[in-house]
């Protein structure tokens, strides 16, 4: 699939369209109660409209119409019911969608894996999964049903008016000439209305901050006293410019409230005429009661009403296409690795052996090289130094060996499998990592050592933590592993988030260990302890260790240099013959 | 409220005129049904005999039945334009207010806002503060001239009618405002629920393969699940009050009219009211309630602006951090910086950045001042800048102390590019003119020239005056710096201070500007503080603040 920044409206609407199935009983109940509170009120206009009827011309007694007053109050009673319950089910369809796409969205968004997701800004992405996604609710809460119910309840009304004085339904008729053409000029009249007035409210708010940003800079000026003079002007101009574009824009809106209003008016004319006997056609041959007359007069205002309703609805229309506009553009983006592989192919316990073939990789659609032809075999249980400036390619290298990235060229193989081939949860099961930039999660730091071992002990969680060098800074704590970190907890530094990071790779029983500069931002005598137990933990398992100062991991075997995406030196350090730099260029 | 009627006091005749144009339009709708169910009526009873019926004056009834739709609308529409027209008065002179309470206390008391979106919050509270004469004030009005109007206009008939009209319209409003204020309490959680699951929906994408490494995916599905339940429930509990207070309008409405028409019915039959007029009141007493459905909504803002405004009123209350004297010291002759002694500490931050700090650069001199992130050199400017005052020791220009003069001799005597210049969402030229509004095309021109953006410029079809979007956001990083850096050298200030002014340039770019600088300030004071290595070569000194200067 392409990225669809350009998906049309069409193609949107039947998006929209497809999702809402989910939601289909939520939006028919929806539709069928607000079709039933029609109903009643079509029965409301007739009791309202038989009282008057028995009282004015009939002349009788209160009395002996009790049970009309009592239906009156039980229809009020039960509207009201009704109007609750069908807002209830329209808010759970919309609930329903948000759901579901929320869930496929960071779904796919995992399956995108981490190196997608870091050359994007992960504000826009979570706006996406929360703003977005929200965005669809009024669509199908508000809209979808009220699309139904604003051509249902005035046919309902017509299919009751018609048969008392088609002279009166012609009216309404006429007054809303075409049903369909009077829902456009709602849409384009509401649309412009509302969107123009929330555009330049918005545009305002947005010069104002970003007046009150630069403040500092006014003043480094000398302009942000005279400034106070421009935020007066620019209000005002944005007064007048906008009054202007709202007094066209407000134009739409009156002219669906006169076409109701005139509607009523003639309503009451015609039929007054009719009385009279000014007229005398119009009513099928046998002469209107007050009481029909009545039951039309009260049905002309709700006859109008669904299509109002509709208007203040339509923005959520025009929203929730731009929303998913931005989600399909996430959804439509290629996954790196097939989610569930075609043959999962398991490959046996115990240290792995990782093998480069020729593996080219490059980032922005070919435009920039990442890795260039490399060809890297690490055996089973080795350990392995990645030497070289930043953007050398090392971090790349470990992308691909976690399956986060699929190289453009070459191939992945661990011990004799492609890679593509195994199932990416189990392989990554077998690997413990830590990055360049290592995250916490909020809770405790427990909590974020135990996350490579959930059902590790206390004992175990705080040995990994001994051997990171978390406890030499955790122990001035008064609560020691047992403190908070993140947004409501304290900050560490840097350095420290690295080593709780660390003493989670190594609680972790990985075979392989990656490892991405693990003693950057540490000072000489942790990056000792740090590497110490690393070649501890290193002993039976394989190793690739970024590092910047090979000098303080004596004990790897090989160390591998590179620069620009190349390998440009490899020493073997287990061969004692083998002194000075073992240079061999990769082809 | 005190702050509240301050406000609002100015625009009393503007917000008089859409609150009064609300309820004519309201008054014509109500008007149009009453009148309409009074003629139908009477001519019902007239058309029963042909001899009433040619008797019934006919003409008036139908013109004003098309007069009130004729008027309804014409209300509606000059009641939409009135209430904008007002609130965006209101919305000038708040804006304009507020500015003036925050322009001395800025950066320092804004400073704190800069990161994150607290800055935003301001805005959005400035926002909900515009909106309270629309949302709230306007319906409010309308609301009570309504049901009084309503409730005198029955008296006249009998009381017994105004009585049960004016209980049931109470009770509506009641629910109606009861359910707003529980809606907006909702509304309140519902905030914190959808930050909560933003920094979730966050932290997750940014620890992805943390998450994925450590077979962290169901934990995070689960808590993301957990949070966009929490966030739903609290959505339905929200919409569940306001359905609730639409409801009880339409329970309250029904109640009325059925009331109405009973003791109306009563009072036709012992002839003490008419039955057209039954007809008329029923219907007008009914249409009336249309004036309560906006009420829960007017009670859900008034919740907000009120926090809003405390919020607002709370900043703008701050004393300024840094006062300067209103006659300040003569400007001096030569402009030699001294620091002596300094000592700061950000307030609650988390410790000194200087202590002792001890500098002098003679007028003329090139300086370059480096180290470390963090280790003080954007505080340096900030001090001199007197966007803060050190807590010891002073700062001093040609031997008289920076405290002694007033802002604008201050501000006069440097030219600054901070680190985080901004560039306003205004034109190119707009820009560049802050610092020297006189300035002609030629003067921009060539700063821009030196800049390495003149180019640039021309290619633009519309030059100068091309929309650079906010904060520049149309530019490259490296273009908007260079930017900013030619604002910085169009100023004529003897001392030029640049922060960083070479992030995001590559070198090449970089050392031709360097150049141009050099050139431009050659007879000024430069003060260049960066953490690259780059163009100290050109400089007269260099000082490491990782090194500390004491004593």
């Amino acid at each position: 699939m392409t990225p669809s920044p350009g998906l049309s409206d069409r193609a949107a609407l039947a998006w929209l369209l497809r999702r809402g199935r989910a939601a289909g009983p939520w939006i028919g109940l929806c539709v069928g109660l607000g079709l039933a509170g029609g109903v009643l009120l079509i029965g409301q206009a007739a009791l309202v409209a038989g009282i008057i009827d028995a009282v004015a011309v009939q002349g009788r007694p209160r009395n002996a119409l009790v049970i009309w007053f009592g239906g009156l109050a039980v229809v009020c009673l039960v509207r009201a019911a009704l109007a609750l319950a069908r807002d209830a089910a329209a808010f759970n369809a919309g609930a329903a969608v948000k759901r579901a796409v929320r869930q496929d969205l960071l779904a796919h968004l995992f399956a995108l894996g981490p190196v997608w997701v870091a050359g994007r800004q992960a504000g826009a992405l979570a706006s996406a999964v929360t703003d977005q996604v929200e965005a669809l609710h009024a669509f199908f809460s508000f809209y979808l049903p009220q699309l139904a119910l604003a051509v249902l309840v005035p046919v309902a009304i017509l299919a009751f008016v018609f048969p008392l004085s088609w002279a009166a339904g012609a009216v309404l008729l006429i007054a809303a000439p075409l049903i369909p053409l009077f829902m456009v000029l709602v849409g384009m009249g509401a649309e412009s209305v509302s969107q123009r007035h929330f555009q330049t409210l918005a545009r305002m708010s947005a010069h104002f901050l970003d007046t009150l940003r630069g403040l500092a800079t006014l003043k480094a000026f000398d302009r942000s006293r005279d400034r106070a003079a421009t935020v007066a002007t620019v209000s005002q101009q944005f007064r007048s410019t906008t009054m202007a574009v709202l007094r066209i824009a407000f134009l739409s809106a009156a002219v669906l409230e006169f076409f109701s209003s005139l509607g009523i008016a003639l309503v009451a004319v015609v039929l007054a005429m009719g009385f009279l006997g000014h007229v005398d056609f119009g009513t099928w041959g046998h002469p209107l009661t007050l009481a029909g007359g009545f039951f039309i007069l009260i049905l002309g205002p709700d006859f109008f009403q669904p299509l109002r309703e509709l208007g203040t609805h339509y923005h959520a229309r025009a929203q929730a296409i731009a929303a998913v506009r931005e989600i399909q553009t996430l959804l439509g983006a290629a996954a790196p690795l097939p989610v569930v592989p075609m043959v999962g192919q398991s490959i046996g316990p115990g240290p792995v052996a990782v093998r480069l073939q020729d593996v080219t990789l490059t980032f922005d659609q070919g435009r920039r090289s990442a890795l260039d032809g490399v060809t890297l075999d690490i055996d089973a249980g080795a350990a392995v130094a990645l030497v070289g400036p930043s953007g050398a390619g090392k971090s790349s290298m470990f992308n691909l060996i976690m399956g986060f990235c699929r190289p453009d060229r070459g191939r992945v193989l661990i011990g004799a499998v492609a890679l593509e081939q195994i199932d990416p949860g189990a392989w990554r099961d077998r690997i413990a990592w830590i990055g360049q930039n290592p995250v916490l999660f909020p809770g405790t730091i427990a909590d974020n050592i135990r996350l490579a071992r959930p059902t590790a002990t206390d004992e175990q969680v705080g040995a990994a933590a001994d051997k990171a060098g978390v406890m030499a800074f955790a122990a001035a704590f008064p609560r020691q592993l047992e403190t908070v970190v993140g947004e409501q907890g304290i900050g560490l530094s840097k350095g420290q988030v690295q080593r709780v990071a660390l003493a989670r790779a190594l609680l972790k029983d990985a075979d392989l260990l990656l490892l991405d500069e693990p003693t950057a931002g540490l000072d000489p005598a942790t990056e000792a302890l740090v590497m110490a137990s690393v070649a501890t933990v290193a002993k039976g398992r394989t190793l690739v260790m970024a590092t910047h100062r090979p000098g303080a991991a004596p004990w790897v075997d090989r160390v591998v240099v590179m620069e620009a995406g190349r390998i440009v030196a490899d020493q073997d350090r287990r061969r004692e013959n083998d002194t000075g730099l073992g240079l061999r260029d990769e082809t | 409220m005190l702050f509240f009627i301050r406000l609002l006091k100015p625009h009393a005749r503007q917000m008089a005129v859409g609150t009064g144009l609300g309820f004519l339009a309201l008054a014509a709708g109500t008007g149009l049904m009453a009148l309409a169910a009074w003629f139908l009526t009477r001519a019902a009873l007239a058309g029963l005999d042909p001899a009433t019926a040619h008797l019934f004056n006919f003409f008036l009834p139908s013109i004003g039945v098309r007069v009130l739709a004729f008027g309804r609308t014409a209300a509606r529409y000059g009641e939409r334009l009135a209430c904008h027209d007002a609130t965006f008065a209101i919305l000038a002179s708040l804006r304009t207010w507020f500015y003036r309470r925050i322009e001395p206390l800025a950066p320092g008391v804004l400073g704190r806002y800069r990161s994150g979106d607290l800055l935003g919050r301001i805005g959005a509270d400035i926002d909900a503060l515009d909106n309270l004469y629309i949302r709230v004030v306007s319906p409010g009005v309308i609301a009570v001239a309504a049901a009084g109007t309503m409730g005198v206009l029955l008296l006249l008939l009998d009381s017994r009618l105004a009585l049960a009209a004016l209980g049931c319209y109470a009770l509506a409003g009641a629910g109606a405002i009861a359910a707003g204020a529980l809606g907006w309490r909702e509304g309140q959680g519902l905030v914190r629920a959808g930050a909560r699951l933003r920094t979730a929906v966050v932290d997750g994408l940014e620890g992805m393969a943390e998450v994925l490494v450590f077979d962290g995916r169901p934990v995070f599905l689960a808590r993301v699940a957990r949070l966009q339940d929490d966030m739903i429930n609290g959505q339905r509990r929200l919409r569940r009050c306001a359905a609730a207070g639409q409801s009880l309008i339409l329970l309250w409405a029904g109640c009325g009219l059925t009331t109405v028409l009973y003791i109306g019915a009563g009072l036709v039959a012992d002839s003490s009211l008419g039955a057209a007029a039954l007809a008329l009141v029923a219907l007008a007493v009914w249409a009336g309630f249309e004036a309560f459905y906006p009420l829960a909504d007017a009670a859900m803002a008034l919740g907000s602006t009120r926090e809003a405004g405390k919020r607002i009123l709370d900043l703008a209350g701050t004393p300024p951090a840094v006062c300067f004297p209103l006659a300040g010291a003569p400007v001096p002759e030569r402009f030699d910086l001294e620091w002596n002694g300094l000592g700061f500490a950000y307030e609650g931050g988390p410790g000194t950045v200087f202590n002792g700090f001890c500098l002098r650069v003679a007028q003329g001199q090139k300086v370059a001042i480096i180290g470390p992130s963090g280790c003080g050199k954007s505080t340096l400017v900030h001090l001199l800048m007197r966007f803060a005052d050190p807590q010891a020791g002073d700062i001093r220009i040609g031997g008289t102390a920076i405290r002694a003069f007033a802002e604008s001799d201050l501000r006069c005597l440097m030219g600054v590019l901070e680190q985080q210049g901004h560039l306003f969402g205004a034109t190119i030229r707009d820009n560049l003119l802050l610092a020297k509004p006189e300035a002609k095309d030629g003067d921009l021109a060539e700063v821009l020239e030196a800049v390495r953006l003149k180019e640039l410029v021309d290619s633009l079809p519309e030059g100068l005056d091309t929309w650079i979007g906010e904060g520049g956001r149309t530019l490259s990083g490296g273009q908007a710096r260079r930017l900013a850096l030619a604002r910085v050298l169009l100023k004529d200030a003897p001392i030029v201070i640049l922060d960083e002014p070479f992030a995001s340039l590559d070198r090449a770019t970089a050392a031709a500007v360097m150049a141009a600088v050099m050139d431009r300030c050659r007879d000024r004071t430069l003060i260049l503080i960066t953490h690259q290595r780059f163009g100290l070569e050109a400089m007269d000194r260099v000082i490491d603040l990782d090194r500390p200067i004491t004593g």
